[in-house]
């Protein structure tokens, strides 16, 4: 008779459902490519429908298994279906530090995910840092009508393990 | 026309007569035209040919002049009875469906029997021999045991986050949590673009595998299973299913960890994939 496997554990780790949000083209799967295998691409390939990928993360000594969803940016939030955010625990949501329009309706956005998760935990994360300068970064960010928790890129890599990280303490306290 | 001398004057009278003579001619006119009128059946005949000139007319020309406001109605009306548009199609559809299926399922039948005719080995002596004695077809038979199913893979998934509580699988497989997350990803797609009624998405097809999804309140199992699924195939791995959810998945669970996962995996395993090694032997 041929054994069977299934999942042997050591420690016990949580499993945490988290979202990738935000405009079209500002980043999402380029920060999900950087975060899960330390990669980045310059070419622009637009995700259609979803894609689930899973990390192990250590926060304060506890493994957390984190499964992110990518999923394809909408410029109307009522494209993407609603139960694609059900039963998420944090949502990450990422707009263009280069495309005001892709922040503009940050707000509303917020509020509807708020509506959705109740309770769970959302981080606002500005992308493509690298593209900007020292000078702008402060006129930008006093446009932006809501308060960013980090700045990341997605290119260079700055602050994606950290954007993670932190949303991982959140997600556990 | 007469004139009443006794209730009007004479002034009166003498203008009347003269309006007699003056307005006799165009008097009459008048009432040959009113004749005209009234008759119907002239009247009819006289404006036919222009109702029939403008008609024509409508013929080649209404597309241009009416088109717009009447695809503008239409369109309204379309986008209000949506429902009922597809309310009333999917049945017919359906059945359209169907009938095609049991046709494809006849050919593929016919072409069995004739080979069963044109086959004489033992195998084939015995497969008749217990069709005569059990009243099955032969076709049947054979195709039972060509290929009988197999339970390859089975997840107990959270319904809404997609997280996995466990899983067991014939071989090594390294990405369960991730295959999780997106059968619910497609299930929710699914579900959400075909929104019809509370219908959940039961079955979905990939290469040789049958992935079968049975939901509950707050998780659904799914089963990746190989081999051809008769009706009452199905309702064999639902029965199992069933107690399976009966025996283990009384309690409600809010967070998934290891520990958790490892208990479930361990009952999936005993209760599909090694009672169906074991059934096999
Ligand atoms: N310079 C720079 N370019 C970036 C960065 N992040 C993403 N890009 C580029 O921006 C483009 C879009 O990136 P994606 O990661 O595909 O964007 P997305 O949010 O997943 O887009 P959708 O899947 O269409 O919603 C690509 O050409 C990336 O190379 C960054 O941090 N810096
Ligand atoms: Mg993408």
């Amino acid at each position: 008779m041929q054994e069977t496997k299934y999942n042997i554990s050591q420690g016990n780790m949580i499993s945490k459902k988290v979202i990738l949000t935000g405009s079209f083209g500002v980043g999402k799967t380029s920060l999900f490519n950087q975060f899960i295998y330390n990669k980045f691409s310059d070419k622009y390939l637009t995700t259609i429908g979803v894609k689930v990928n899973k990390k192990v993360i250590n926060v304060d000594g506890n493994d957390l298994s984190l499964l992110l969803w990518d999923i394809a940016g909408e410029v109307s939030q009522d494209k993407v279906p609603t139960s694609y955010f059900l039963g998420a625990s944090g949502i990450i949501y990422v707009f263009d530090l280069t495309r005001p329009a892709t922040f503009r309706n940050i707000e509303k956005d917020i509020q509807y995910l708020n509506s959705i998760i109740s309770g769970g935990v959302i981080k606002v994360v500005g992308n493509k840092v690298d593209l900007i300068d020292l000078q702008n970064k402060e006129e930008i960010l006093t446009q932006v009508p809501y308060d960013v928790d980090i700045l990341t890129s997605a290119k260079t890599g700055e602050n994606v393990e950290d954007m993670f990280s932190l949303l991982g303490k959140n997600l556990i306290s | 026309m007469t004139i009443d001398e006794n209730k009007i004057s004479e002034e009166e009278v003498h203008l009347l007569k003269i309006k007699e003579i003056l307005l006799k001619e165009d008097r009459e006119e008048l009432s040959i035209l009113r004749k005209k009128l009234e008759d119907e059946e002239a009247f009819n005949k006289r404006l036919t040919p222009y109702i029939e000139k403008h008609i024509e007319d409508l013929k080649v020309n209404f597309p241009d002049q009416y088109n717009e406001m009447v695809s503008k109605i239409f369109d309204e009306k379309l986008m209000n009875s949506r429902q009922e548009i597809i309310d009333l199609l999917s049945p017919s559809i359906g059945i359209m469906i169907k009938k095609y299926i049991s046709m494809q399922f006849e050919s593929l039948k016919e072409g069995i029997d004739n080979q069963v005719k044109n086959t004489f080995s033992a195998k084939t002596w015995k497969t008749k021999f217990t069709s005569k004695f059990y009243g099955v077809k032969e076709s049947d038979l054979i195709l039972k045991e060509m290929d009988k199913y197999q339970i390859q893979e089975v997840y107990l998934i959270q319904r809404n986050s997609g997280l996995l509580f466990g899983s067991a699988s014939k071989s090594v497989n390294l990405d369960q949590d991730v295959i999780a997350g997106m059968l619910t990803a497609i299930k929710s797609f699914a579900e959400d673009a075909f929104q019809q009624g509370a219908q959940d998405l039961d079955m979905i097809e990939y290469g040789t595998y049958k992935i079968l999804m049975q939901n509950f309140k707050t998780y659904y199992l799914a089963l990746a299973i190989t081999g051809s699924l008769s009706a009452a195939d199905k309702d064999e791995i639902s029965n199992n299913v069933l107690s399976f959810a009966d025996r283990y998945l009384g309690k409600s669970i809010s967070n998934i960890d290891e520990k958790i996962m490892e208990e479930y995996s361990k009952y999936l395993n005993e209760h599909f994939i090694n009672t169906n090694a074991r059934n096999q032997i």
